[in-house]
């Protein structure tokens, strides 16, 4: 079977939100709002704190990214959030004691809500308040056979959550213990991005041509750190100070170097491509994508660096780098190839802006749960987007202006075992023959990008009086 | 029995109100007892967590609860594991060895084994008590089981991948299977209905208990006794992550000055995942010049030995379900400095002194505090102390437990001629509860016996 591409962009806009803004402050009012996100708090130094205080390790995508945006638009209206290591903490009067801290001394009696972030599988609840489980995901791959665990569908949640909120009505309804209906509402629109939003209105987005000015130093003092594959070291990504991982980086100073030299010959600029990794989705095909874009041909003829962000990092992915890394220079033929493909992490809002002039186009998962948010933030930030082997039935475009959608054209029998047993995913995927063509048209996307404003016009005058 | 003692609630933080349980006192052992006699009754108690070798946490829970209940209905409670009878001789020796070693040996390689239980005909009057996961299921018209902590489904990141499974796979199928469940604790009955939306009629809260064996003061205080013996604190548990064993190290390598002044004691087994509870180079020499000491397991008697001559425990956990060391500690009349997690307040009350364990800051103010103080040899305190003994005792656990059981032996007694309802199969994520009656009447019927 032949890959399909659909070349068509797609405009679609939101479904109007069925909450507005002045109702979701309504939501907030009254109450001390704390967050949670599926980390174990490791590092942490506080059983609550401001949500300001949270140290991310990165904030691009996943729940650190919701965390970031629920923040930065529950202070577009003036409250403030809080943020909780570990919600199952609390369950005794006195244990509340820390949050008091935190209340307005003109509030004298106020309720507590808890907002969970990230994979549903992974909710938990802050007893004696309002939980609401805002989710990102979308449609969930089913695995094979029966679950033993009894949240390991994803689609459920524990029996004491109130309520949905979601960023977008096509995402996935979750349903309470017991398969008990939970009501839903819908953030308004811009929630999934108001962090993004906020950092651009500070720092204006680049622009593809200012990519040759953008030096390993000058991300790095804003928190987008990078290292090639050849050079990952486990400690220092795991670490605290990913600084040094990109000062050692080599390969990803040479990119650098040859974003200048392409600037200066006149040939596309920013041949980096941007791959969201959800470690949080088990059905994941892009380990397996990774490890055959290393073995071929392809990528080592390209001009495209390939840039892994991986996202949504719990106890239990840790290692999932690691192991990746390890797998490829393996089993790879070429070992240069892994100077030519990279993974990186953005962990402060002030890199937002350096993404769109860096980045030529992205690779979002079709399987991912979380596409749609991914896809929003992409497209907030200008970053065209290209969706792999999307499942079918999957809601793709919701809030994303411009993308295109590579179909699958074969299926991966992915084995997991984890915390929620042993499962089997059947996850559509793309064929050798399917990367090259992935790679092709990325080189496409990347030089018409490249061109001018002029030369563009004169390109697709030529293109209709040629057809 | 006196209620559950808690710190002042938070002030101005309206939280819901789940807190607000009466805790209803039940009727003596011994009426209970005639009672249960009276209607006929016998009491299967599920072994499986006595073939353990070392009996700390649960194991040791099981002992204490089984011991109780046998001393009380030595004629009406047989043992059982999986399918099979266990001689009630050779669990009441492993009672007395406080370790399951021999009594794993003898079931599945000596005569222990009594054979396969007796298939329950219909009617019959058995209630099967499972103090931890069941094994099998749906065997007994009345089955109850202890659940000790959700750690497994909240906390997964403190266990390996087999505990979880083996608990998470079938605590649906145990908690659809339960007349009755009891939680050690509101707070993990509260996990229970947060997380799996049981009902209250379905849940009660049998907190654990503390005993020392009558001799333990006597052969202390005979020991020689070291008069300017230095102060220690002693951190008792398994080291596993959950515990938290990390935050005092962390605590003595940001302040040492605290290893000068007095000596810390880890005691417990090395449990699961110790590369995330690695000692750090710098306590090295506190090791070595036994400032830091790290016995491993002890026996009972040592641990109680090192219980009454701490100046205080430390229990810097993340989550319990109990929190028993704490309450091993007051027992003694020692002061417990303890994180204020899940259920341990509901333990110590007011006699602890709580921290945040996320902060080594709230801890070394916590020791400082008990340092500058002299809580242990305060009348109050002590008084405190004694009250807890008196309220957390296994006759009281059994208690808990036999009179809720009692009434839903009443409940199966009265609705005995009534018609058998149907009560439908169930998936994941769907628990059907079947009421107790009509469940009972089923499977006294024979009506989808089975086991797991």
């Amino acid at each position: 079977m032949r890959p399909k591409f659909e070349t068509q962009q797609q405009k679609t806009t939101l479904a109007p939100a069925r909450v507005m803004p002045e109702v979701v402050a309504s939501f907030w009012q009254d109450a001390v709002l704390a967050a949670s996100i599926p980390t174990t708090g490791a590092g942490c130094e506080s059983a609550v704190k401001p949500a300001g205080q949270y140290c991310y390790r990165q904030r691009l995508f996943g729940f650190e990214a919701q965390l970031a945006a629920l923040s930065a638009m529950l202070n577009g209206i003036g409250q403030r959030l809080l943020y909780v290591p570990a919600p199952e903490l609390f369950a005794a009067r006195s244990s509340y004691r820390p949050f008091e801290r935190f209340i307005a001394p003109d509030s004298p009696n106020v309720g507590l809500m808890h907002v969970r972030l990230g994979m549903a599988r992974h909710a938990r609840l802050l007893k004696g308040a309002r939980n609401v489980m805002l989710s990102a995901e979308s449609e969930i791959l089913p695995p094979l056979g029966l679950q033993s665990h009894p949240f390991a569908s994803g689609q459920l949640v524990p029996a004491g959550f109130a309520e949905q909120f979601v960023y977008y009505p096509e995402q996935m309804p979750l349903k309470r213990f017991g398969n008990c209906e939970l009501s839903r509402a819908v953030l308004p629109a811009g929630a999934a991005i108001a962090d993004v939003s906020e950092a651009l209105a500070r720092h204006p987005a680049l622009e593809p041509s200012e990519a040759a000015g953008i030096t390993p130093h000058l991300c790095a003092a804003r928190g987008l750190f990078g290292c090639s594959f050849a050079e990952f070291d486990a400690e220092e990504w795991h670490g605290t100070a990913p600084a040094r991982m990109t000062a050692q980086s080599a390969d990803w100073r040479r990119a650098f170097a040859l974003l200048r030299d392409a600037e200066a010959s006149g040939t596309p600029s920013h041949p980096f491509i941007l791959l969201a990794w959800n470690l949080g989705n088990p059905a994941s095909m892009l380990p397996t994508l990774v490890l055959r874009l290393c073995r071929s041909e392809h990528l080592h003829n390209s001009p495209l660096r390939v840039v892994l962000f991986p996202f949504n990092e719990t106890w239990e992915t840790t290692q999932a780098v690691q192991q990746l890394v390890e797998q490829v220079r393996n089993e790879t033929l070429r070992p240069q190839i892994l100077r030519s493909i990279f993974l990186a992490r953005l962990s402060r809002p002030e890199a937002l802006p350096l993404l769109p002039a860096l980045f030529a186009c992205a690779w979002i998962e079709g399987a991912d749960p979380e596409r749609l948010f991914t896809s929003a933030r992409l497209d907030a930030l200008g970053i065209p987007t290209l969706t792999l082997a999307p499942p079918e039935g999957f809601h793709l475009s919701a809030p994303v202006a411009s993308h295109q959608t590579i179909l699958p054209d074969e299926e991966l029998r992915l084995r997991v075992c984890d915390q929620f047993g042993e499962r089997i995913y059947l996850v559509p995927s793309l064929s050798h023959r399917a990367l090259a063509e992935l790679l092709l048209r990325s080189e496409d996307m990347l030089r018409q990008r490249s061109l001018p404003a002029r030369e563009m016009h004169h390109a697709e005058m030529f293109a209709i009086h040629a057809a | 029995m006196p209620k559950c003692s808690q710190s002042m609630p938070p002030e101005r933080l309206a939280i819901s109100t789940f807190f607000q349980g009466e805790e209803v006192e039940p009727p003596p052992l011994h009426v209970l007892k005639r009672r249960i006699c009276e209607l006929g009754w016998t009491l299967y108690y599920d072994v499986s967590p006595l073939l353990e070798e070392h009996w700390t946490g649960i194991p040791l829970v099981a002992a204490r609860l089984g011991e109780v209940l046998f001393e009380t209905f030595p004629q009406n409670v047989r043992f059982f594991y999986e399918n099979h009878l266990v001689s009630s001789d050779a669990v009441v020796d492993a009672f007395g060895r406080n370790s399951g070693l021999f009594l794993h040996r003898d079931f599945f390689k000596g005569d222990a084994c009594e054979g396969p239980m007796p298939l329950l005909q219909a009617g019959s009057r058995a209630a099967g008590i499972f103090p931890s996961v069941k094994r099998v299921r749906r065997i007994f018209p009345i089955e109850c089981s202890l659940v000790h902590d959700l750690s497994t489904l909240i906390t997964p990141q403190f266990h390996v991948s087999d505990t979880i499974r083996y608990h998470m796979e079938t605590i649906c199928e145990d908690l659809a299977s339960n007349t009755v469940t009891f939680a050690v604790s509101r707070a993990t009955l509260e996990d229970l209905k947060a997380y799996f939306g049981i009902g209250d009629d379905r849940l009660c809260v049998a907190y654990n208990g503390v005993s020392w064996p009558w001799w333990f003061p006597i052969q202390l205080a005979n020991e020689a006794r070291e008069d300017n013996a230095e102060p220690y604190f002693l951190i008792l548990g398994t080291r596993e992550p959950r515990k938290n064993i990390a935050c005092i190290f962390d605590l003595l390598n940001l302040f040492p000055d605290l290893l000068e002044q007095c000596r810390f004691v880890i005691v417990g087994r090395m449990g699961w995942l110790a590369e995330q509870q690695a000692i750090p180079a710098a306590l090295e020499a506190a090791i070595a010049e036994k400032r830091l000491i790290l016995p491993g397991f002890v026996s009972e008697f040592e641990k109680y030995r090192l219980l009454c001559g701490a100046t205080a425990t430390i229990y810097p956990s993340f989550f319990e379900g109990f929190g028993l060391p704490i309450l091993e500690s007051l027992s003694v009349g020692t002061p417990c400095i303890a994180s204020f997690s899940s259920a341990i307040p509901e333990v110590g009350g007011d006699l602890c002194t709580y921290f945040d364990p996320f902060s080594v800051e709230s801890l070394y103010r916590a020791v400082r505090k008990v340092l500058a103080g002299s809580l242990k040899s305060s009348r109050e305190f002590r008084a405190g102390c004694r009250a807890v003994a008196k309220r957390f005792t296994w006759r009281n656990t059994a208690r808990q437990i036999l009179s809720v059981l009692l009434g839903k032996m009443e409940q199966f007694e009265s609705f005995a001629s009534r018609p058998i309802a149907f009560i439908e199969s169930h998936g994941k994520g769907e628990l059907v509860l079947p009421s107790p009656v009509a469940g009972g009447r089923r499977r006294a019927n024979g009506a989808g016996l089975h086991s797991a």
